[in-house]
């Protein structure tokens, strides 16, 4: 029964951005874009060089393509979504029903991104094909695997993140600003822009020490088989900790959000 | 073996007990500068919403909540909904505590609120109603029953399959209504249902609403703003003003209790003076042929038969004050208790 509830809800939401398929797919022309900069730029670079940080140019266009795909599978809307749900009182109707609030916009969330990660993904595909003869294909398993299992991570870990952004919208009610200054700090630290090595040395510690250098820049050192496999797995094991506190702090703060929805009864 | 007891017959469903709830507001002097000041000092006060209201629901009953903007009926409504929690008092609903929103509780009672809406806005209802069905458990069987039922009665055929946002307030307000009530609950609180539809779609809403009530037995509580809303579907009132209760009773009892005055409504066969009808009560309208007189309640015969020895009556009516004539005095006047 309870799988049911959510795949109704998936369909349901998959069938809603279906109708506006044709603005995702101008987003992502602009998204297909700014990737051929990034990757002009780096033709720029390599001009005078073989190596930047360890990174061949190959190695570079593959990690900015991948980041590319690894985001997109990744991306999530909740924090918007529970900025409108608080802003226009919609929670209320959420809170009535017998069905877990998280539950169900995590569902509606993920369903509703696929026309957008897919497009993205596609997008992304035609970069790696046209610059193919640049693209370092992983023919290792092990790698694959260990792979895909950190994006799974990384997927949860975006939604967690957002969830807790979203959540201050109990407080501010408005967050675009908050949401949009998240976006861009995130971007720079989980290195969807530029590889971590090419930041001074202590940026780099100090993400290591947060979840956020075990997101898609962990996943594209799995992917370029930059780590062993050992080190590997014990990224896994710190995105998994990671998961864990966040989701508890998540847990915790929508509780004190709840109760103060319920005593100022928004 | 229990006896005939008329009371032990009827099922309460709903039961307040010395019900508060206090918000913290924050105060803001006007402007600018009262903006900035409020950025650095915030000064809060309290706004009792429901400030110890006690009142029992029985099953079936229909009940309209009237009282001004921000007298803490929709307050009151979300309260027993579990959507806020009480400063203090005791409230139950089918014998849950609402605040535990359990879903046991869930299943069996709806909240429709007149501006929020659940349907969701880029595809048909039907997919809405397909997706609450899931949500709530319905049984495939008993699914179609309802909303066979409730589409007829709502005369909704034709626009189950239109993306809601196509849909006029009136038909979205009715869809509105399918989606809250696919779960057959047995308790259903309605907070302004009919705000901001024209007379006909009122009119509509309030013969659905009456039926409704009839058909499943449900226990219904209404809070309206229209006295026409109120004046036709319930019997029983509760008038509540700045968080208290004022009335519950009968609605017909409010003009026993509230209205000390009768309206004789007068059409002459000649013009006569004015001031000649003062004499009579006071003259609330007068616009020759007709007048309208105000009289104390006690005298009212005395008055009409003065009326018509005196002066060359056509037509006279003697008619209790309009309800929402007496609702209002009763809002505006400070001795009520």
């Amino acid at each position: 029964m309870e799988i049911k509830k959510y795949w109704t809800l998936a369909k349901l939401s998959f069938q809603q951005q279906l109708i506006y398929r044709g603005n995702i797919l101008m987003y992502r022309f602009g998204e297909f874009a700014s990737t051929l900069i990034l990757i002009l730029v780096w033709f720029v670079v390599y001009s005078r060089r073989d190596l930047l940080e360890g990174y061949t140019l190959a190695e570079m266009i593959t990690y900015s393509a991948g980041v590319g795909i690894v985001g997109a599978l990744s991306r999530t809307w909740i924090a918007d979504i529970i900025e409108r749900d608080v802003h226009r009182g919609n929670l209320s109707t959420y809170l009535l029903k017998p069905v877990s609030y998280i539950r169900y916009r995590f569902i509606y969330d993920f369903s509703g991104k696929q026309i957008s990660s897919w497009f993205s993904i596609f997008t992304s595909i035609i970069v790696i094909f046209l610059l193919q003869r640049y693209f370092v294909v992983n023919t290792d398993m092990v790698g694959w695997s260990l792979f895909f299992i950190s994006v799974a991570n990384v997927v949860l870990l975006h939604f967690i993140l957002s969830f807790l952004v979203g959540l201050l919208s109990f407080w501010f009610i408005q967050i675009g600003g908050f949401v949009y200054t998240s976006d861009v700090l995130l971007r720079i630290m989980t290195g969807s822009y530029i590889p971590l090595e090419l930041f001074p040395q202590i940026f780099k510690s100090v993400v290591s020490f947060l979840p956020f250098a075990y997101m898609e820049y962990f996943s594209m050192q799995i992917y370029l088989g930059k780590i062993s496999t050992l080190e590997a797995i014990k990224g896994l094991g710190i995105q998994l900790f990671w998961i864990i506190v966040l989701a508890l702090l998540a847990k915790i703060f929508w509780k004190k959000a709840l109760k103060r929805y319920e005593s100022v009864g928004m | 073996m229990w006896g005939c007891d008329k009371l032990a017959e009827m099922k309460e469903i709903i039961k307040v007990k010395n019900l508060k709830k206090y918000y913290q507001v924050h105060q803001k002097e006007p402007g600018l500068l009262g903006s900035l000041k409020s950025l650095v000092v915030r000064k809060y006060e309290e706004v009792k919403a429901v400030d110890d209201v006690s009142f029992t629901i029985n099953e079936g009953e229909l009940v309209g909540f009237i009282g001004p903007n921000g007298a803490g009926k929709t307050t009151t409504l979300k309260t027993l909904s579990g959507l806020l929690y009480p400063t203090s008092g005791e409230v139950r609903v089918l014998g849950h505590d609402p605040y535990k929103r359990e879903p046991e509780l869930q299943k069996q009672f709806a909240l429709v609120m007149g501006q929020k809406n659940q349907l969701w806005w880029d595809l048909p209802a039907q997919e809405t109603f397909i997706l609450n069905k899931e949500i709530y458990e319905v049984p495939d069987e008993q699914y179609q029953k309802t909303v066979t039922e409730l589409v007829e009665m709502l005369e909704i055929e034709e626009i189950l399959k239109i993306q809601v946002r196509k849909l006029s307030l009136g038909q979205r307000m009715k869809c509105e209504l399918v989606a809250a009530l696919l779960h057959s609950p047995k308790v259903l609180f309605l907070d302004e249902p009919t705000i901001g539809l024209d007379v006909v779609m009122q009119k509509k809403m309030r013969d659905f609403i009456k039926d409704y009530n009839q058909r499943f037995k449900s226990t219904i509580i209404l809070t309206s703003h229209y006295m026409g809303d109120v004046k036709e579907l319930c019997q029983r009132v509760i008038i509540i003003d700045k968080g208290k209760i004022v009335f519950d009773g009968k609605l017909l009892d409010i003009i026993e209790k509230y209205a000390d005055h009768k309206i004789l409504s007068v059409v002459f066969q000649r013009g006569v003076k004015k001031e000649g009808l003062e004499e009579i009560g006071e003259v609330t309208e007068y616009a020759y042929p007709k007048a309208v007189i105000r009289v104390p309640r006690q005298e009212s015969s005395q008055r009409a038969a003065q009326l018509l020895t005196n002066f060359p009556v056509a037509d006279l009516n003697i008619e209790e004050p309009p309800i929402e004539n007496i609702i209002r005095e009763v809002f505006s006047g400070e001795d009520v208790a």
